[in-house]
């Protein structure tokens, strides 16, 4: 176990929930890098600050040319790619259904009815350019957490901290000599298993507690490949290299774990169920 | 509910405790937190003050979230005689969480940073419960909380800082009328 004492910890309200940096007590003056870079990223992929590349690009008119944040691309170019891999599960452009079910707020002066562009309509060219075929309502919510605390690793890393953890809201990754405990959330709120972790990052998705009720229908901030809400009743939870990589695929494992296990690369990370191992299909 | 309630009332508090933790995580004092977010101060003036209920009220309309708490703990930064800005310690409840934070604002009226002070949340069948939360609320901002002295780290659904963004709306409608 990793005493307080030996620890600096700083937490900051970011990317819509609580992100906390934490490194060895030399190098309190580096966690300000990590959480510089993860400012970056909200502000760059931000569905709600007008002025974020997501904004722009859900803006975006088929034919126009748009130049983004290299970071902006690397994620969009992530998403796209996991999208084809995962046969459509893993999708962007949900925010016209969460915009509707009330996730999301409205995007002025764009009816979400207008924007039924899905990712193969989002393109990528030349270097930093973004066009769209068909108008797109994209949420970056579900893969840049995870790449916000990579960037942030990456920052402290960098800056020659030896060992460090960062903790987006539960999406969380930490490199260096230690094994870090970490705590896995059930769905119901209360907390179960217990890991240690090391050098390596995991994200955790339930929904149980954030349904929102209409018309006699229960919502979820999850959308499955038919346009209609994902209801689970556990926590899937994934273990990979990069946090990225770990946000992104609980929401394919959500709806199919072993496709998600099939993704990961062999022997570099896992799918937990409740904190337990979701068995691979037998090859 | 009604059984709910029953139920939890018969069971012993022993065996209760086993299923209900609440773990506080200790990030800065008030003394740490005016050095983290006013580096270069080194006089601080204290503005805090209990709000009336025609202020209070007022906050309320200004900001559109509620006042938790009249008691209104702040402070100005100054070097020698420059004022570098104000320091407004606030908290928040949430669904699972008890918040303790710090708004810096500029001698310009600008927020320049939220960090954390402290944070508790449950871990079980204390979510939603008042009389969980009510051992907080006469807690004044700066006084020490149990700590358990261990890192947890907890993955699970995101936690949304809604309720965050709310309060600093609230801090900064306070500092425009009544600490500018």
């Amino acid at each position: 176990m990793i005493a307080a004492d030996d620890i600096f910890r700083r937490a900051q309200p970011l990317l819509g929930t609580l992100v906390e940096v934490s490194v060895p007590h030399g190098f309190k003056h580096e966690a300000e890098l990590a959480f510089t870079a993860m400012h970056s990223v909200h502000r760059l992929m931000s569905f709600h600050e007008t002025g974020s590349d997501v904004s722009r690009i859900n803006r975006l008119r088929p034919g126009e040319v748009l130049e983004c944040h290299p970071w902006t691309v690397e994620v969009l170019a992530a998403a796209l790619d996991l999208n084809t891999r995962s046969s459509g599960l893993f999708e962007i452009c949900v925010a016209q259904v969460l915009v509707k079910s009330g996730f999301l707020p409205n995007v002025a002066g764009r009816s979400s009815g207008q924007c039924g562009g899905r990712s193969p309509d989002i393109h990528l060219h030349g270097v930093g350019n973004v066009s769209v075929s068909r108008p797109v309502l994209i949420d970056l919510g579900g893969i840049a957490k995870g790449f916000a605390v990579d960037q942030a690793i990456a920052a402290l890393r960098d800056a020659g901290v030896p060992c460090a953890m960062v903790n987006a809201g539960g999406d969380l990754r930490c490199y260096g000599a230690l094994a870090w405990p970490v705590h896995l959330r059930d769905a119901d709120g209360t907390v179960g298993a217990e890991i240690a972790l090391s050098n390596q990052a995991i994200a955790s998705s339930a929904n149980l507690l954030s349904r929102k009720r209409r018309l006699l229908r229960a919502n979820t901030p999850h959308i499955g490949p038919n346009g209609r809400p994902v209801r689970i009743d556990r926590t899937i939870s994934v273990i990979a290299p990069s946090c990225m990589m770990a946000d992104a695929l609980t929401k394919v494992a959500m709806i199919d774990a072993e496709m998600a296990e099939c993704l990961l690369l062999s022997g570099q990370g896992q799918i937990l169920l409740d904190g337990a191992p979701v068995q691979a299909r037998a090859a | 509910m009604f059984s709910r309630r029953f139920i939890l009332g018969a069971i012993p508090a022993v065996l209760l405790s086993r299923h209900t933790r609440a773990d506080a995580t200790v990030y800065f004092s008030t003394d740490t937190v005016k050095a983290q977010m006013f580096g270069l101060a080194n006089r601080f003036v204290d503005r805090s003050f209990d709000l009336t209920r025609a202020q209070s009220s007022a906050i309320r309309a200004a900001s559109r979230a509620r006042v938790n708490s009249n008691r209104i703990t702040a402070f100005d930064a100054y070097r020698a005689n420059q004022k570098l800005g104000t320091l407004v310690i606030d908290r928040v409840y949430g669904k699972h969480e008890f918040i303790t934070y710090a708004v810096a604002i500029s001698a310009g009226g600008a927020v320049t940073g939220v960090e954390i002070m402290d944070y508790r949340e449950s871990y079980g069948d204390q979510v939603r419960n008042e009389r969980w939360r009510a051992q907080f609320t006469g807690r004044r901002a700066g006084q020490p909380l149990s700590i358990n002295n261990e890192i947890r780290n907890i993955s699970g659904a995101t936690l949304s800082c809604v309720h965050i963004t709310d309060g600093v709306r609230r801090v900064l409608a306070t500092y425009s009328q009544l600490l500018a």
